[in-house]
C-alpha cells in the first residue's frame, strides 16, 4: 500500500506483550507485526487494551510482560525519549505558553538542531499539514481542526521511526472528522511513515487503514484488512463491533472449497465461507444485504418499528427467527410504515456463516 | 540487540574511588566539614579501612563497578541495580557503626550514598521499573531517603526513647514512666476536651463564614475572605498575647472596664477562645471550598419541587456540607493538639501535652518522660489523621479536582443570610480588635499599670532582638526554596509516575501535616544529637526542620497545579525526545510558575511563624524571632512581646503582598488556601 519507499520506516513486532494495572489485566498477550510504511489501526471498545498497548509502544507505560521491537532494536524498557516514536494526542497536547512555531519546533530545539535548520524544517511541515502563516499565534487561538493539524506537524518533523496516534480526531465534530482522517491517511501514504492508529469508531477504523487490529478485553480479537474483517469476521464480537449486524440460526446444508449451502428460515442461498461443519450454524447477515419485498417467498415478518435516516431507513421486522434490522438505501416503495407484513430476502454478498465460537 | 557498556556503573564506580581516596567519609562531631590538611585525609574512607575493614569492602565494590562499567553487556540495568543497592546498604551501615563519637557523618558519607542512589536510579529506570529516566528515579529515591530520614527516622526515635533508656530495650518502661507521671489523666482530659469543643466551636464559626462568603449578595464577603488570611500571618503567641492584654489580671476588659483583678482568663477560658481564633479561618477554608462545590443544580431541582428556600437549605444544602463539616472539625482537632503557642502563653495551671512535652524537656530534662507524652500526642493526632482520610475518604491528594460546577448558587434565606453577616461582621470586629491590641501593646510603657505612650520597646528590640530576626530571615529564606523545590517534586513524582513504594512515600509525606510539632521537634533532637547524624545545635537542622514541616505547603501546591495540566503535555514532550529533567524545565515549571511562587511566598511565611519543632532546635547562636517573643512572654514583658511580634506581622503582610502582586489575584488565592491548609 505503500506510496514510495521510506527509508526512515521501521517495522514494529510486539512479542506477547501484557500489560495489569492492579488485578486487572489490561493488555494479554498481544502479538503483532506491523511492516514498514503501514498503518495499522487498534479498533475495540473503551478499556479493551488498545489505548495502553499504544502507549507501551511510545514508552508511557511500562511493559507488563513481553517485548517491543522498532526496526532492529528491543525497545521494551527504554525511556520514551530514546525511542524515536512521536505521539499525536487525544487532546493535542499543545503547549498553551508556547506559539504554534515553537510546539512545532520543540522536538528539534531539544536535539539541539541549528537555528537556520529548526526554520526550514518547522516551515516545511507547517507547509506540508496546510498551516502555512500562522507560526506566531498562541495555540488557543486555533480552532480544533487547526489544533489537530500543528499536533500533527510537531510529530511529522521529528522524522520519527513510527508515528502514533490516539484517538486523535475524537474532540472534532462529525464533518471535520471525516476530512481530518482522509488527510491523514494522505500524508502517511506520501511519507511513507509506518503509524499506528487507536480509535473506537470503526468506521474512521475501515476508512483510513491497511489493516484493523480488533481488540476485546485486552485479546486481539482478528486482524486483517478491512473488507476482509467486514465480509469474513473471525467471531461474533468482531461482526458486531464493525458495522451493523444480524445474527440468525440458520441450517448449513454443503460445504466445500469456500463455499457453502445454507438455508435461513424457507430461503436457500450459496455463500462464501471458512471452512465450516454441516449442521445448524448461526449466520452474519448485514442489515444492508437484506432486501424487503412486498410478495414472494422470502422470510415472512412484519415491520415493527421505522427510523428514517435521510438516504436511507431503518427497519425493525419481527419474524420467526427474531427481530431482524434491515437497512433500505433504495426506498423504491417509499417509508414503509409499522405494521405492513412484508417478505425479506437474503443477499448472498452480506451473509457469512460464523465460525462455532471456541 | 547490541551489547553496549555501562555508563553508569563506569562513572559510579570511578566516583566512588575517588570518594574513597580523597573525601573525608567521617567528620568530628560537631563540625559537618573537618579541617582542611592532615585532618581531611584522616577521615576518608582509605585512611578507616585499617580500623573498619568494612571500608575495603567499598572500594572493591567500587572496583568491582568500573569493571562492569567497562564489559559489554546485554542488560546494563541489573548490575546497576544490584551495584546501587548494595552500595547504599553498605554506606549506610558503614556510617552506622564507624561514626560513633567522636565522630559523625561527613560529606564522603554522603556523597557516597548520593553516587550508589544515582547508580540504582539508572538500574530502575532503564530496567523498566520506573517508567521514566534517570533523573526521575534519583528524584525518587532522593525524596524517599529524606522523608524517610527526617520524618520517619525521627518519629521513630521518640518510640525508641520511649522503650529504652540506659539499661537498653525494656518495653515495660512505657508504663513505668506513666505510673510515675501522675498528671497523665488531667493533661490528656485537658488536651482532648480543649480540642473536641475548638472543634466544635471553630466549624461552626467556619460554616457561619463560608456560608456568608460563598452565599451571600453583600459587598462584606471580600472582608470575610480577607479574614482567612489573618492566621498565615500571625506569630503563634499573638492571639495568646492580645487575649491577657483584654482579660489578664491587667486586661482591658477585666481589670479597666469591669474593674476586676483575676488571672481566671488563664487555662481553659482563655485557650478555647485563642485556639477558636487561630482555627476558625482553617475550618472556614474547608468548608468554603466544598460550599462552592455544591451544585447548583441539586438546590434548582429542590425548588422546582416546591420546597421552599428555607427547606432547601435544610434538606439539599447541609446535608451536602456534612462531609465538609466533619473534615473541618477533624483538622480543627489535629491543629488544637499540636498547638503549642496558645497554651504555653495561655495556659497556666491548665496543661496539655504539648506543653508538657516542652517542659519534660526544659524544665525536667526527663527525655523519657517526653518521648512517652510525645507517643501519646502522636496516637491522638495520628487516630484523627486516619479517620480525616479513611473515613471521609480524602485517601489521595492525587485525586484533588479543581473545577467548580458552572451555574448560579441559590441564595440564602433572607433571614438566615442578615443572622450570618451580623454575626461574621462581630467577629471580624473582635478578631479585628485583638490585632489593634497587639500594635498598641507595643507602644505602652507596662500595660494596665503605666499606660504612657513610649518607643521603648522598639529600641530595646532593635538593640537585642535584630540578631534573632536577621537569622530567622535569612534561614526561612534559605529554607523557602528548598520546600518549594522538595514539595513540588515530590507533588510531581507522586502524581504523575507510577513506581512501587508511591503509596507509602505519598503517605509519609503527608505525615509531617499530621505529626505535631512539639513531636518532630523532640524526634529531631533524640534523632539528631549523637552520631551517627549529628545535626543539633546547627542552622543545618533549623532548615531542614522548616523544609519538612512546611513541605505540605508545596505538595499542596504542587498538586492542585498538576491537576490543570494535561499531562499529555508532558508525554508529547517526552515522545520529542525531551528527558524528563528537560520536560520539567521547558513544560511544567513555565505552566505552574504561580503555584511555586505562592509556595515559596507560604513556606517563607510559616518558617518565620514555626515555633513548636524549633523550639527544640535553636540554640544560642541560632536564635529565632519566636523563641524570643517566648522568652519575652514567658517573663511577663508583653511590651516587647508585641513590638516584636507586630514586626513579624508587616514582614509577612508584605510578603504575601508581594505575592499578590507578582502572580496575580485568583493564583494567590489558590495559593491561600494551600498555605492555610497544609
Amino acid at each position: 500500500m505503500t506510496a514510495q519507499a521510506n527509508p526512515q520506516a521501521a517495522r514494529v513486532v510486539l512479542e506477547g506483550v501484557s500489560k495489569r494495572f492492579g488485578q486487572t489485566v489490561a493488555v494479554d498477550q498481544v502479538s503483532l507485526t506491523i511492516e514498514p510504511g503501514e498503518l495499522v489501526t487498534l479498533l475495540g471498545p473503551s478499556g479493551c487494551g488498545k489505548t495502553t498497548t499504544l502507549r507501551m509502544v511510545a514508552g508511557l507505560e511500562t511493559v507488563g510482560g513481553g517485548r517491543i521491537y522498532i526496526g532492529d532494536a528491543e525497545v521494551t524498557h527504554l525511556p520514551p525519549n530514546a525511542r524515536d516514536v512521536t505521539m499525536v494526542f487525544q487532546s493535542y497536547a499543545l503547549f498553551p505558553h508556547l506559539s504554534v512555531f515553537e510546539n512545532v519546533a520543540y522536538g528539534l530545539r531539544v536535539l539541539k538542531r541549528s537555528e537556520a535548520e529548526v526554520q526550514k524544517a518547522v516551515r516545511d511541515v507547517l507547509e506540508l499539514v496546510g498551516m502555512p502563516g500562522l507560526e506566531g499565534r498562541s495555540p488557543g487561538a486555533l480552532s480544533g481542526g487547526q489544533q489537530q493539524r500543528v499536533a500533527v506537524a510537531r510529530a511529522l518533523v521529528m522524522q520519527p521511526k513510527v508515528l502514533l496516534f490516539d484517538e486523535p480526531l475524537s474532540n472534532l465534530d462529525a464533518k471535520l472528522r471525516k476530512r481530518m482522517r482522509e488527510e491523514i491517511r494522505l500524508l502517511q501514504q506520501r511519507l511513507g511513515i509506518t503509524a499506528i492508529y487507536v480509535t473506537h469508531d470503526q468506521a474512521e477504523a475501515l476508512a483510513i487503514s491497511d489493516r484493523i487490529v480488533v481488540m476485546d478485553r485486552g485479546r486481539v480479537s482478528q486482524i486483517g484488512a478491512p473488507g476482509e474483517l467486514y465480509k469474513a469476521p473471525g467471531n461474533r464480537f468482531v461482526a458486531e463491533f464493525i458495522g451493523e449486524a444480524n445474527f440468525l440460526p440458520a441450517q448449513l446444508e454443503s460445504a466445500e472449497d469456500g463455499w457453502a449451502g445454507i438455508r435461513i428460515g424457507p430461503q436457500r442461498l450459496r455463500v462464501q465461507s471458512r471452512p465450516v461443519a454441516v449442521g445448524p450454524v448461526t449466520v452474519l447477515a448485514r442489515p444492508e444485504a437484506i432486501r424487503i419485498t412486498a410478495g414472494g417467498d422470502g422470510l415472512a415478518g412484519t415491520i415493527q418499528k421505522v427510523s428514517y435516516l435521510g438516504s436511507s431507513a431503518d427497519y425493525t421486522v419481527e419474524t420467526e427467527l427474531g427481530p431482524i434490522l434491515v437497512t433500505d438505501y433504495t426506498m423504491v416503495g417509499g417509508v414503509l410504515s409499522t405494521g405492513t407484513t412484508v417478505r425479506l430476502e437474503f443477499l448472498p454478498h452480506g451473509v457469512y456463516p460464523l465460525p462455532a465460537t471456541p | 540487540m547490541t551489547a553496549v557498556g555501562n555508563p553508569a556503573c563506569l562513572l559510579g564506580g570511578l566516583g566512588l574511588l575517588l570518594t574513597t581516596a580523597v573525601v573525608p567519609f567521617l567528620s568530628r562531631e560537631g563540625q559537618l566539614l573537618p579541617g582542611v590538611g592532615r585532618e581531611w585525609l584522616s577521615l576518608t574512607a582509605l585512611s578507616l579501612s585499617g580500623r573498619f575493614p568494612g571500608f575495603w569492602v567499598l572500594a572493591v565494590l567500587a572496583l568491582a563497578w568500573v569493571g562492569a562499567g567497562l564489559l559489554r553487556q546485554d542488560h546494563p540495568h541489573r548490575p546497576a541495580l544490584w551495584g546501587g543497592s548494595v552500595g547504599s546498604v553498605l554506606v549506610l551501615w558503614l556510617t552506622w557503626v564507624a561514626g560513633v563519637k567522636p565522630y559523625a557523618f561527613g560529606p564522603g558519607a554522603m556523597l557516597a550514598l548520593a553516587i550508589c542512589l544515582l547508580v540504582l536510579a539508572y538500574g530502575l529506570s532503564q530496567g523498566g521499573y520506573i517508567r521514566a529516566d534517570t533523573f526521575v528515579a534519583g528524584s525518587i529515591l532522593a525524596l524517599a531517603f529524606f522523608v524517610l530520614l527526617f520524618i520517619l527516622f525521627p518519629i521513630f526515635s521518640v518510640l525508641r526513647n520511649s522503650v529504652m533508656d540506659a539499661g537498653g530495650l525494656r518495653p515495660g518502661l512505657l508504663l513505668e514512666t506513666l505510673g510515675r507521671y501522675t498528671a497523665l489523666w488531667r493533661v490528656v482530659r485537658n488536651s482532648l476536651g480543649l480540642a473536641i469543643f475548638v472543634g466544635v466551636t471553630s466549624t461552626l464559626i467556619g460554616l457561619a463564614f463560608a456560608l456568608a462568603a460563598a452565599r451571600s449578595r453583600s459587598r462584606l464577603t471580600i472582608l470575610l475572605r480577607a479574614f482567612s488570611l489573618l492566621p498565615l500571618i500571625t506569630p503563634p503567641f499573638v492571639v495568646g498575647l492580645a487575649i491577657i492584654l483584654l482579660f489578664g489580671l491587667q486586661g482591658f476588659v477585666t481589670s479597666q472596664l469591669l474593674g476586676l483583678k483575676t488571672r481566671g482568663i488563664f487555662g481553659f477560658p482563655g485557650l478555647a477562645l485563642a485556639q477558636t481564633l487561630s482555627f476558625a479561618p482553617v475550618a472556614f477554608l474547608v468548608i468554603a471550598s466544598v460550599v462552592e462545590s455544591v451544585n447548583p443544580a441539586l438546590e434548582e431541582a429542590s425548588l422546582t419541587l416546591r420546597a421552599g428556600p428555607w427547606g432547601t437549605f435544610r434538606k439539599v444544602t447541609l446535608p451536602l456540607l456534612r462531609p465538609g463539616l466533619a473534615n473541618a472539625f477533624l483538622l480543627t482537632i489535629i491543629e488544637s493538639l499540636a498547638d503549642f503557642g496558645n497554651p504555653i502563653v495561655l495556659g497556666g495551671e491548665f496543661e496539655v501535652l504539648s506543653t508538657e512535652i516542652y517542659f519534660s524537656i526544659i524544665g525536667r530534662f526527663d527525655q523519657t518522660l517526653a518521648a512517652t507524652l510525645g507517643l501519646i500526642l502522636l496516637s491522638f493526632s495520628l487516630t484523627v489523621f486516619l479517620l480525616q482520610r479513611y473515613w471521609l475518604g480524602e485517601r489521595s491528594y492525587v485525586v484533588v479536582t479543581g473545577k467548580p460546577p458552572s451555574g448560579k448558587p441559590m441564595p440564602l434565606p433572607r433571614g438566615l443570610e442578615i443572622g450570618l453577616l451580623a454575626f461574621c461582621a462581630a467577629w471580624c470586629a473582635f478578631s479585628l480588635a485583638i490585632y489593634l491590641f497587639v500594635v498598641y501593646g507595643g507602644f505602652v510603657e507596662i500595660w494596665g499599670i503605666n499606660d504612657a505612650f513610649t518607643l521603648r520597646h522598639y529600641r530595646q528590640l532593635m538593640r537585642d532582638g535584630m540578631d534573632a530576626l536577621q537569622t530567622t530571615l535569612i534561614l526561612a529564606g534559605i529554607s523557602a526554596p528548598l520546600t518549594a523545590t522538595v514539595g513540588i517534586l515530590l507533588a510531581y513524582v507522586v502524581v504523575r509516575h507510577r513506581f512501587p513504594g508511591r503509596g507509602a512515600l505519598e503517605f509519609s509525606s503527608m505525615l509531617s501535616f499530621a505529626v505535631p510539632g512539639t513531636v518532630i521537634g523532640i524526634g529531631y533532637i533524640m534523632a539528631f544529637n549523637q552520631s551517627p547524624f549529628l545535626l543539633t545545635g546547627t542552622a543545618t537542622i533549623l532548615v531542614i526542620s522548616f523544609i519538612f514541616r512546611n513541605m505540605p505547603v508545596g505538595i499542596r501546591s504542587g498538586v492542585a497545579a498538576l491537576a490543570q495540566i494535561d499531562q499529555a503535555l508532558e508525554e508529547a514532550s517526552v515522545t520529542l525526545r525531551a528527558s524528563f529533567a528537560t520536560t520539567i524545565r521547558r513544560v511544567v515549571l513555565p505552566l505552574i510558575r504561580p503555584a511555586i511562587i505562592s509556595a515559596l511566598v507560604f513556606s517563607f511565611v510559616r518558617s518565620v511563624t514555626a515555633i513548636s519543632a524549633v523550639v527544640f532546635l535553636v540554640s544560642a547562636k541560632w536564635q529565632l524571632s519566636t523563641k524570643v517573643i517566648l522568652d519575652q512572654a514567658e517573663n511577663g514583658r508583653y511590651g516587647l512581646a508585641t513590638a516584636y511580634s507586630t514586626v513579624l506581622i508587616l514582614i509577612m503582610a508584605a510578603a504575601i503582598a508581594f505575592m499578590y502582586l507578582v502572580v496575580g489575584k485568583r493564583a494567590a488565592a489558590g495559593g491561600l488556601e494551600g498555605g492555610g491548609l497544609a
